[in-house]
């Protein structure tokens, strides 16, 4: 079945950036990329193809993008506390438009972040675990599943695992730390990491596009090889040269230095100079004349005080991300995050049979050749 | 000498209400006494209006360019490049003197266009190519052409880091609305002030990452003649990793560098008798993120009311967007393996 036209949400992001490219390269179909904020657009502005400006909690620039279009991409999470507030919002404007296929990117966290089985498939439970991030996802997939059970909304949904390639957010930290002379493991790196190539998502999301049977179902979308996260963070991080030193945490010394660090306090510090460091909301802040104001004073002042390094470092830290100009001969050691507990301690292999069977799938890359791609990229980038 | 004494304030127009204005020219133009600016002019009048509130401007708002003839002596023009032709023309034949944003236009036959249009009306037309006013500029040509290198073999530029400058709209990315992406917008920086230090860049290649949009990444070559010498040169630009941000200068004795973010200083790496050696020179006393900006309107104020021209006329900005024109002819698309489509296995 080919479509008149497929709106992509998200499409600014890593797995929506390399859609756009392989829709508008390998399958030359038809496309138009839903623009939050074109301050991220430039990887997709490469490709000769419609950008949109539209806001997933914005009704009316819903309807104006999906003016035209009979299929629908949802790739867009901007947060975990609107994300079902913006699917509902999407697939409410998608049927109002006609839409004929509506394929959902969920994750595999709807299925919780820490599984009691071995082997994860489609049929493992789904429910509220009280983890935001799972959380979010098991909403915005209860919104589409409901739209299929009530209206024969006609959807696919799509749970992908760990998604690495260029451009990821998995992969780049692991290079950063390379480069400061460090790898970072939690438990040994022996938690299961069901890396899944980008390039095999994009293929599962036009899979979902094109094929009927998949219609109604959920899918797991991962890689073949069984990878363990030593694995996959050595095989990033044995590209960048020279000698690192591995720092190995324990899941217990982790949670326990978080919680030490969770006083109310500290934590209400932290985020709020997280929060006001953050573009978004200084650019909703900065609508506000006086507070506008008061901003570009301050950023003045620090423009005049410091030099372009030290600034970044400083927005780096503020924004909590490590900072690329840490001493190289006496890397600190840095606590991983809540966040890559829950990533790295996992211990279930997910299974990608029925993505296989009925969605007419299967991924292209092993683990081998993901990382051959990957490190291509990380060359290009000047990041090895 | 006081200049508002001699010269009574400068009637300063501003056509185009977007983020650079805001960011950095209005910042250096409230802090001028000799200036004010008399009238804000943009087609969406919320941003006008923002701006008038969030600097405390006592001035007008208008949608139409047209309302500034016989309002302002002089006009800021910062819109989309391919606006800066028909807005900064109509500007000069109402008799406002002009201080355009980079790239002068879309085409450098825009530009030639606009340079004549200058002439013909006895206008100031200057191009914000701000980095032109860099302190260390005239002593990397000083320091390669007197042999402080010793033979010059080769000259590598680059700039590069995630685009992350806060936009309204798509103008950056819109053919409609510019001449191309990293090379015509970024680039013209760099490129501008090696042409203006060395003279003409000859042998073009060029390579970029676009596929019918704009592009991202660029690569840029070609040979310089520098102190006599015919110098291979090799140009990178990025909008989606960091590059050095340099001008490095490689010869027989050793390597200059003037980097972006130190205006003021340069480098020269030298290998010594106990290894590598670098010595950093202090090009400039006081230089802060702003000055560069605040020089280039002093020199535009000054060429206004002198009836001068300015530092970066609009005819010396016109090599780098011949030099982009003669790029984009020659394109070859860059390599990117990653992104071929991997067979079945």
């Amino acid at each position: 079945m080919s479509w008149r036209k497929i709106l992509v949400t998200g499409a600014t992001g890593f797995i929506g950036s390399r859609l756009c490219e392989m829709l508008a390269l390998d399958h030359r179909v038809p496309y138009r990329a839903l623009v939050r904020n074109y301050s991220r657009a430039a990887r997709i502005a490469r490709l000769d193809a419609e950008l949109a400006p539209g806001d997933l909690l914005d009704v009316a620039s819903l309807d104006r993008a999906l003016d035209g279009c009979d299929a629908v991409v949802n790739l867009a999470h901007a947060d975990d506390r609107s994300a079902p507030r913006q699917v509902a919002q999407l697939v409410a404007a998608a049927r109002r438009a006609g839409v004929q296929r509506f394929v959902h990117v969920s994750s595999m966290a709807v299925h919780g972040p820490e599984p009691v089985a071995a082997v994860v498939d489609e049929s493992a439970p789904i429910r509220r675990w009280r983890e935001a991030y799972c959380d979010a996802k098991v909403a915005g997939e209860a919104v589409v599943a409901d739209a299929i059970r009530q209206y024969g909304f006609p959807a696919v949904i799509l749970r992908p695992t760990i998604v690495y390639g260029p451009y990821s957010f998995f992969v780049t930290p692991i290079i950063d730390d390379a480069r400061d002379g460090r790898i970072s493991l939690i438990d040994g790196g022996r938690g299961v990491c069901n890396a899944v190539y980008v390039d095999d998502v994009c293929d599962a999301i036009v899979a979902g596009l094109h094929d009927d049977r998949a219609l109604g179902g959920a899918f797991l979308v991962n890689g073949d090889d069984p990878v363990d996260w030593h694995r996959f963070i050595h095989a990033f991080a044995d590209l960048v040269s020279g000698r690192k030193r591995t720092d190995d945490h324990a899941v217990e010394a982790i949670r326990a230095h978080w919680q030490g660090q969770h006083s109310i306090s500290r934590g209400n510090l932290g985020a709020t100079a997280r929060l006001l460091a953050s573009p978004d909301f200084q650019a909703q802040l900065a609508r506000v004349p006086a507070i506008g104001a008061l901003l570009r004073g301050s950023k003045r002042l620090a423009a005049m005080a410091l030099d372009d390094d030290r600034k970044r470092a400083l927005k780096q830290r503020l924004r909590g991300r490590p900072s690329p100009f840490a001493d190289s001969h006496h890397p600190a050691v840095r606590i991983p995050g809540e966040g890559r507990v829950v990533r790295e301690a996992y211990r279930a292999r997910v299974a990608n049979a029925l993505a296989k069977r009925q969605l007419g799938w299967a991924p292209r890359h092993r683990f081998e050749r993901g990382v051959e791609r990957t490190h291509d990229w990380l060359r290009f980038a000047r990041m090895v | 000498m006081n200049p508002t004494a001699v010269f009574p304030t400068l009637r300063l127009g501003i056509v185009g209400c977007g983020a650079i204005v805001r960011e950095t020219h209005l910042p250096v133009i409230v802090g001028e006494s000799d200036v004010a600016v008399a009238m804000l002019c943009d087609l969406d009048r919320r941003n006008s209006e923002r701006l008038r509130a969030e600097f405390a401007l006592d001035c007008a708002i208008t949608d139409r360019v047209g309302d500034l003839a016989g309002r302002v002596d002089a006009a800021l023009v910062a819109v989309p490049p391919a606006l800066h032709a028909p807005i900064s023309e109509q500007l000069l034949r109402a008799g406002i003197d002009v201080l355009c944003e980079k790239p002068l236009a879309s085409t450098a036959a825009d530009g030639r266009r606009m340079a004549a249009c200058a002439r013909e009306h006895a206008r100031v037309l200057a191009v914000a190519l701000m980095s032109r006013f860099f302190p260390h500029n005239a002593f990397l040509k000083d320091l390669v052409e007197d042999g402080e290198i010793g033979e010059p073999l080769e000259l590598v530029a680059e700039d590069g880091a995630v685009l992350d400058w806060a936009m309204a709209s798509n103008s950056y990315f819109d053919r409609r609305s510019t001449g191309g992406g990293v090379l015509f917008d970024g680039g013209v920086h760099l490129l501008d002030r090696l042409l203006w230090l060395f003279g003409d860049l000859d042998d073009i290649g060029y390579a970029d990452d676009a596929f019918g949009g704009v592009e991202t990444n660029a690569h840029l070559t070609g040979s310089f003649t520098i102190a006599g010498h015919r110098v291979p040169a090799r140009m990178n630009f990025s909008w989606s990793h960091r590059l050095p941000r340099s001008i490095r200068l490689i010869g027989t004795r050793g390597t200059l560098e003037a980097r972006i973010q130190d205006p003021r200083g340069l480098l020269i790496h030298r290998s010594g008798r106990r290894g590598p050696l670098d010595l950093h020179l202090r090009c400039a006393e006081r230089w802060h993120h702003f000055s560069a900006y605040r020089l280039q309107l002093r020199d535009f104020i000054d060429a206004v009311r002198t009836r001068r021209d300015p530092f970066v006329t609009a005819e010396s900005s016109l090599k780098a967007l011949e030099v982009i024109e003669a790029a984009y002819a020659r394109r070859t698309p860059m390599v990117q393996p990653w992104l071929a489509r991997e067979s079945a296995r």
